[in-house]
This record gives C-alpha cells, structure tokens and sequence, in this order.
C-alpha cells in the first residue's frame, strides 16, 4: 500500500501557467476569431509572463522537490526556467511580426513554442529520468513540427524538417538506451538513487560506462557537439529563422541542463569516467565550429556553425563539474541567449519579408540602411567573440576558469585560441555592415512593432548581464548554482 | 535430466524435422507430377464474377495515410490509462483527479483535430 | 555478477544493431523511420527486462511505499518503457506527416535525393 506522492502546487506551477496557456493558444488557433487569431502572439507573452511570476513564487516554497523527486526546483532549475521563458517570449514576438501574413495553418507556431518551451522547462528541472525523457521529447517533437513551417520556402523547410527529425529520432534511441543501461547499472531511474549507488560503489561497472557513454551520444546530438553536429548547419539554413533563432538557444542550453542533470547530478562519482570524453568533445567541437565558420557565406549556416562553437565552451563547464563549471554554464546560458537571439533578429530584419537565404554580402551598409539593427548585431557579435567588457567575455572566463580548476589547462588553452579566431569572421561581418556601400538598390529598413521589442529587449539583456551590474547576476548565478 | 524427457526432447525433434521436411517437399512434388494447362483465367484473383479493374497493390490515397496516424496517436494514448486502472483501486480521489487532467488535455487535442478538417475524407 | 536479464540484453542489442544497419542502408524515408522504430522498441526490451531483475524498489519506497519480503516492487522501467512507446507513436506521426508534405512538394521520398541544403 502506498500513499499519494507529496505534491507541492507552488513547484510545478510555473509548468501549469504554460501548458494552460499553449493549450489556450492552441485552441484559439483553430476556433477563435480573426481577432482573437491576431491577438495570440499577446496570450502568449502573457503566459509566460504568469509562468515567470509563478517561477518567483515556486523560489518561495518551502520544499524544491514535487511528485516524490520526480521534479527538482533547485536553483539551476530556476535560472535555466528564467533563460528559457526569455527565449520563448522573445521567439514569440519574432513570429508575431514574421508569421503574421503566412497561412492559417503557421498559427499553431505559438502552441508548439510554449509545449516546446515547457519541455525544456521540465528537462531543466528532472528529478528523474523518466521526467528528463518526457521533456526532451516534448521539445523535440513540438521542434520538428516548427522546423517544417517554412511559409513560402516549403521546399527547404520540409528537408530541414525531416533531416533534423530522422537525426533526433536516432539521437533519442542511443539516449533512451544510455538511460536503460543507468538503469541496469543502479536498478532506478530517480537521479537522487542513481547519484548514491554510484558513490556507495554498487554500480555495475560496465553498465555505467556504456550508458553514459551513449547518454553523451545522445544529448551531443541534441546540442550540436562535434562529431554529432553534421545535422545543425542543414537544420538551421533550412527552417524558417524564427525557428532557427529558437533551435539555436532553447534545445541547445536544454540539452546542456539535462547533461548537467546526468552527468553530474546522476554520475558525478563516475567523473573519471566521462571527464576526458567531455573534455576531447569540447576541444574537437570549438575548433571544428569556429574553423567552419570561418568559411561560410550565407549567414544562417554561419550562425549554425558559431552556436556548434559556443555549444564547446559551455561543454567546458559540464566537464568541469565544479561550482565555477556550473556557474560559468549558468552566467553562458543567459549570455548566449542574448546575443543569439540579437544576432538572429537583425537577421530576420535584413531578410525583410523575402525569407530568402541571406548571403553575407546583403549585410553591406546595413549601418546605413538600419542603424539600430546594425548596432545590435554589432553588440552581438563583439559579445560572441568574448571581447571585454561585454558579457561573452566574463562568461568565456568563468567557463575557461573552471576548466583550469578541474586540471584541463591546454584544453581551456586551446578554448582561449578558438576565441581569438572566431574574432576573425565576426569582425569581418562588422566590417561588411559599416565600412561597405549597400548593395545597389537597397532600401532602408523600418524596424516596428513586436521585432523592434525584441530587438531592444536583447539589447537590454546583454548590456545588462556585461555592466558592472551585470555582476550581481554572476554572484546570483553562483547562489543558483549551490 | 530425467531419461523420459529427453526421450520426450527427441520425440519433438523427430516430429519438427519430419513436419519440416514434408512441408517443404510437398510444393516441389506437385510441381513435378502435377499437369499443366495454362490460361488467362486462372491467372486472375477471381475466376468467377466481376473482372477486376486494377490492381491490388497499387497507389492507396494519402488519406488513409492520415486517418492511420491519428488513430495511431489517440491509441496509444490508451497505455497510459491502463496501468491508472490497476494502480486505481489503492490511489484514490488522487487518481481520479490526474486521470482527468490527462483526458481533458487528450479532448482538447481531439477537438483542435476535429475542427482543423482532418476526419473529412473530402476536403 | 549476472541479473538475469543478460539473455535479453543480447536481444535487445542484436535488435538495436538491426536498426542502427537499417538507419544507414534504407534509401525510403519510411523505411529509416522504421528503422528508428527499431531502435526504441529495442531499448524497451531493455527496460522491461532490467525492471524485471535490477530494480529494487528504491523509488517507491521513497513514494512512500514497502518493500514486500525483499520482493522487487519496482515499477520504474516499465513506465519509462510505456512513456517510450507512446513517445515512438508520436514521433512516427509526426515524421509520417513530413514524409507526406516532402512527398508533395517533391513527388518523392528517397532521403538520399534531398540536397536543397548542403554543407
């Protein structure tokens, strides 16, 4: 006989606020009115808007743990919530304005946004890895429907779509098997149960090896790690950019909590084991990315192959597994979100209504063409390269730090000279938007309503996270991180 | 092992092998000694009754296609509920109330399908 | 120290392999979704069978439970097995539903000939 598990409303009601308010946007997009169709992109924000205050409400809870273990509110949890409500809501305004005039059947974007959004709330927060499966899946399967909404260039959008299906199907097998193999090896799914036997030494050793060997597989898919990244430049080329602005940042900062869930809430005693694996795979990734990077020409595929470089150095902090690897990956998180989700704004911006590729050279005398927009995108790359004072570097260094800490100089070397080179090809798009004439016959952009928000609120962001009171956060995101 | 049943262990063997060996001579057999006269008709599905007008392996509309998967879809949804009833009985009020969060989430996913046409077989 | 479940680890692995080979040789965007079908239903048999040997229970004990006479009450695989299956449907609609738009828009569905994007 046993009882109900302990369930604590004020835990799990930041999830609740936006699964009510997908499910609201979802049936609105189907029976509301051309009005209430129109207000969705508003329902949405609001949503998350409650879902965030609920987030500070849950922070007041007496207990952090609901449904038996099942959900863990700890800190990390929190600070991933706040970086991915963010994200959502910023994605949200993006396709208020550039999904407005595609068909009836684009309207499910804010749905699928929030469902996706509540999954990498819930990997975030996985106190088992039953719980951790759910969310990844409920991500993943709410991505790829986004991915195939390709507007006018259904052609490309459906390849990407079924090519980032195929890979994340085949990534769920290998994480599903590394879960099973865990499994085998502690005999429980709970990461509390695992984290002990593993530590009291009663894993079977083998078992544990290999599960974790294919849950890094598996969620080195889902992050874009090199060699597992083959997938990324395709997918984001080819969805339409508002998707690829969210696949860039959500998906990939919460592969990167789940692994943190895994391999140190779950495995941390194994350390041993995975370190060096990680360590190889941050290396191999932050110079493949950046090196590719250097030669691409359309924009979006170079964005893709900077995002497989950041996704290295935030590896670097899962390596490291210590209290400045946690905090660096948490100060990186909310960092790169910015700059990302900026650099993929002016995108849409300079594509206009088009959707076509952007091929860098269209970026020519953008400074002159959208000030605000160029200024941004300048933001976000000098943020990108990690040059000081704004926030890519502090985080670079917190992220390099904890991998000097846990022994791994010439890898945090060897991180250093991967930034230095990514200056080249950001500085290079810098250059072809100030100190290039625009492309015959291009006009001004106005930037207006939901994407100029976005753009601001960017803006914002970083500057915030790099002044001086940007420190706060980093002591804040080293509380989160206890 | 007891002496019976390994005894019994053979008899099966012998059984398998013969019911093996009679099963796959006797196609070859008929082959051998059976006559032949080929014609149109015996090659046809049917050799009574209406001709048939095409064949059956052929393109099957996209729309079955699209019934199956929702049916698929709302199917398996039905494994959850079944380790909710035998756990029911010792869960009480509780379950209940889940099983119902679950199912209205379930309904207003039926309904969302419902109104965006995807039952009309002529849209 | 053998669980018991080794038997069914050969299986499940021999089935996984099957997919894996499946994944890379089928040209027909169906069969690869086959193929990832595989792999799951693969791990499922992994699962059942270590919550039939391994799991000691912890988890329910920490719902609240008993342990029954040292009797494995464990539940945990089982239930991610189910998650699995249902997560496996859902995935093949959704893959099913953009074989059908890629079908549409191409006029066919061989992964191989899909080139827009390259890298």
């Amino acid at each position: 006989m046993y009882q109900v598990p302990d369930v604590h409303l004020l835990t799990f009601l930041p999830f609740v606020a936006v699964v009510l308010t997908g499910l609201v946007t979802m049936v609105l997009s189907a029976f509301g009115t051309e009005e209430q169709q129109a207000r969705l992109p508003r329902i949405g924000l609001l949503g998350l808007a409650v879902s965030g205050i609920a987030l500070l409400l849950a922070g007041t809870a007496r207990t952090n743990s609901s449904f038996g273990g099942m959900l863990n509110m700890d800190g990390t949890a929190v600070w991933f919530h706040i970086v991915f409500l963010i994200t959502t809501a910023l994605t949200v305004a993006l396709a208020a304005d550039h999904f407005k005039d595609l068909g009836a059947e684009h309207r499910e974007i804010y749905a699928l946004l929030l469902f996706a959004c509540m999954g990498m709330m819930l990997m975030a927060a996985a106190g088992n890895l039953v719980v951790l499966f759910i969310g990844l899946e409920t991500m993943s399967v709410a991505l790829y429907i986004m991915a195939a909404m390709g507007g006018r260039r259904q052609e490309s959008s459906n390849e990407a779509a079924l090519k980032y299906l195929l890979l994340g199907a085949f990534a769920t097998g290998f994480l599903v098997y590394g879960m099973a193999l865990l499994y085998g090896a502690t005999g429980s799914l709970a990461v509390a149960t695992i984290s002990d036997t593993v530590a009291a030494g009663s894993a079977h050793v083998g078992y544990l090896a290999i599960g974790l060997a294919l849950l890094t597989i598996g969620l080195g898919f889902k992050v874009a790690l090199v060699p597992f990244h083959m997938w990324a430049p395709d997918v984001y080329e080819g969805s339409p950019t508002v998707v690829t602005a969210f696949m860039a940042v959500g998906p990939k900062l919460a592969g990167f909590a789940a692994m943190w869930r895994i391999l140190h809430d779950a495995a941390l005693p194994a350390q041993q084991q995975w370190m060096p694996v990680l360590a190889v795979l941050a290396v191999v990734t932050m110079l493949v990315g950046n090196l590719a990077a250097l030669t691409q020409t359309n924009i979006k595929r170079l964005l893709a192959y900077s995002s497989i470089a950041h996704a290295g150095y935030i590896a670097l902090g899962v390596m490291a597994g210590n209290q400045t690897g946690l905090q660096g990956v948490l100060y990186y998180a909310a960092t790169y979100a910015f700059l990302s989700l900026a650099a993929f704004t002016v995108v849409l911006i300079a594509n206009g209504d088009t959707n076509e590729q952007l091929h860098i050279d269209e970026l020519r005398g953008l400074g002159k063409r959208a000030p605000l927009a160029a200024a941004s995108l300048t933001v976000a790359l000098v943020g990108m390269a990690g040059i000081p004072p704004l926030s890519g570097f502090l985080g670079k260094y917190l992220l390099f730090s904890a991998a000097v800490q846990s022994g791994h100089v010439a890898v945090a070397a060897i991180g250093v000279l991967c930034s230095v080179i990514s200056v080249y090809y950001y500085f290079r798009l810098i250059v072809l938007m100030y100190m290039q004439p625009p492309v015959e016959g291009a006009q001004q952009i106005e930037i207006t309503g939901y994407t100029k928000c976005a753009l601001v609120a960017t803006l914002v962001g970083t500057i915030i996270l790099s002044l001086p009171i940007g420190w706060p956060i980093v002591l804040m995101a080293g509380w989160c991180a206890v | 092992m007891e002496p019976n049943e390994s005894i019994a262990w053979v008899a099966l063997g012998v059984a398998g092998a013969l019911a093996l060996i009679i099963a796959s001579a006797l196609p070859f057999i008929s082959s051998l000694l059976g006559p032949r006269r080929p014609s149109d008709v015996k090659l046809q599905s049917y050799e009574c009754g209406i001709t048939p007008e095409q064949e059956a392996m052929g393109p099957v509309s996209v729309r079955f296609g699209v019934t199956a998967m929702l049916f698929l879809l709302f199917d398996i949804e039905v494994v959850f509920l079944y380790p909710w009833a035998a756990a029911f009985g010792r869960m009480g009020l509780f379950a209940v109330f889940e099983a119902l969060v679950f199912l209205a989430i379930l309904a207003v996913g039926y309904l969302w399908v419902w109104k965006r046409g995807a039952f009309e077989w002529d849209k | 120290m053998p669980s018991g479940a080794e038997p069914y680890l050969f299986l499940s692995a021999a089935l996984f392999a099957i997919g894996l080979y499946g994944v890379f040789t089928r040209k027909n965007a169906v069969g690869v979704l086959m193929s990832l079908e595989l792999l799951l239903n693969a791990v499922n048999i992994n699962l059942v069978a270590f919550s039939r040997t391994v799991d000691r229970g912890v988890d329910l004990v920490r719902l609240g439970g008993t342990e029954v006479g040292g009797v494995a009450l464990g539940v945990s695989g089982q239930v991610l097995a189910i998650m699995v299956i249902s997560v496996a449907a859902a995935e093949a609609a959704v893959g099913l539903a953009i074989v059908i738009s890629i079908y549409r828009t191409f006029r066919h569905i061989t992964v191989d000939d899909l080139d827009l994007l390259r890298w």
